[in-house]
C-alpha cells in the first residue's frame, strides 16, 4: 500500500544558517549599541532621560529577541537538518551546537562584545560545517 | 481538533475501493493527530471539489514522489495552504507554502485499522 506522509510541516528540505548568522549579528549590533549608548548628562532633562530609557528598553529587547531567534534557528538545522549520519563525519557535531545554544543564552544575559564575537564564531562554525555535509563552498558572508 | 472528523471506513466505503472508486494509503508521521494515527489505512476518492477544511493527498511541492496527507487551512485561487492538525509535531516551523491543486491527488473520505503503538 502506497504510503501517505503526516510528518512536520515543513519537509521542504530548505535550510541555510544564513538565518542564524543573520540573528546573530543582529545581537552583535545590539550589543555594540547598547555599550555605546551614553546615559544623559543633565540629571534635570526628564525628556532626555526617557528618551535614554526608552532606546535602552528597545535595544535589549531587541538584543534578547534576536539572540531567541539565533538559537530557534541553529536548534532547526541541529535537530531536523543533520542527521545521525553526519556525526561519524563531524564527531564534534553535538558539541558546537550546543555551545553555539549557550553562547545565544550568554549573549542575553550579558552586554559583552565578547560574548556577541563568540556566538559569532560558533555560528561561523556551524556556516562552515553545514556546507561541508552538503560538499558546498559558500562564503561566511556577513550582511554588516 | 474533533478525530471523527474523518469517519471509520464502513461497508459502502470498502465496496467502494472494491470496484476502484476509493484509493488507499498508509498513514506514515503524527502530524495529523488525532484525526489519522500513524499506521492507519486511509480511502480517497478524486478530488472534484475542495473547501477548507479537507483533508486531502497531495504531492510534496518539492519532492514529486512523495505523498502527503494534510489538511487544507485555506485555497488561493488555484493554490492551497496545507498543514497538519497536529501543531506540536510541526518540529520546524516552516511551512510548505501555497500548492498547485493540481498536486492534490486525493480527498480522504474514510480510515480504518488500529494505529500503531506509539509508546506512553
Amino acid at each position: 500500500m502506497t504510503e501517505v506522509f503526516a510528518h512536520c510541516d515543513g519537509p521542504c528540505g530548505v535550510y541555510d544558517p544564513a538565518s542564524a548568522r543573520i540573528a546573530a549579528e543582529a545581537v552583535v549590533s545590539m550589543t555594540k549599541k547598547l555599550l555605546d549608548l551614553k546615559r544623559p548628562t543633565d540629571p534635570e532633562n526628564e525628556q532626555a532621560i526617557l528618551e535614554y530609557h526608552n532606546t535602552l528598553a528597545r535595544y535589549i529587547a531587541i538584543k534578547e529577541q534576536e539572540a531567541q531567534k539565533c538559537k530557534d534557528e541553529l536548534l532547526i538545522l541541529w535537530t531536523d537538518y543533520f542527521k545521525p549520519t553526519h556525526l561519524e563525519v563531524f564527531p564534534k557535531l553535538h558539541e558546537t551546537f550546543w555551545m553555539a545554544a549557550k553562547a545565544c543564552s550568554d549573549c542575553k544575559v550579558h552586554v559583552s562584545m565578547e560574548s556577541a564575537q563568540t556566538l559569532m564564531e560558533k555560528v561561523k562554525e556551524i556556516h562552515e560545517l553545514f556546507w561541508k555535509s552538503k560538499n558546498r563552498e559558500v562564503a561566511w558572508t556577513l550582511a554588516s | 481538533m474533533d478525530a471523527s472528523i474523518v469517519k471509520k471506513a464502513d461497508w459502502p466505503e470498502k465496496l467502494k475501493w472494491l470496484i476502484g472508486k476509493r484509493r488507499r494509503f498508509k498513514v506514515n508521521g503524527n502530524s495529523m493527530s488525532p484525526v489519522l494515527e500513524e499506521g492507519e489505512t486511509v480511502y480517497a476518492k478524486n478530488v472534484k471539489r475542495l473547501s477548507v477544511g479537507d483533508i486531502v493527498i497531495a504531492h510534496h511541492p518539492f519532492k514529486k514522489s512523495i505523498l502527503l496527507v494534510k489538511q487544507i487551512k485555506w485555497i488561493e485561487g488555484q493554490r492551497v495552504m496545507l498543514q497538519g492538525v497536529n501543531p506540536h509535531q510541526s518540529t520546524d516551523g516552516r511551512q510548505l507554502g501555497l500548492i498547485r491543486i493540481t498536486d492534490i491527488v486525493g480527498q480522504v473520505t474514510a480510515k480504518e485499522g488500529r494505529p500503531a503503538y506509539r509508546g506512553m
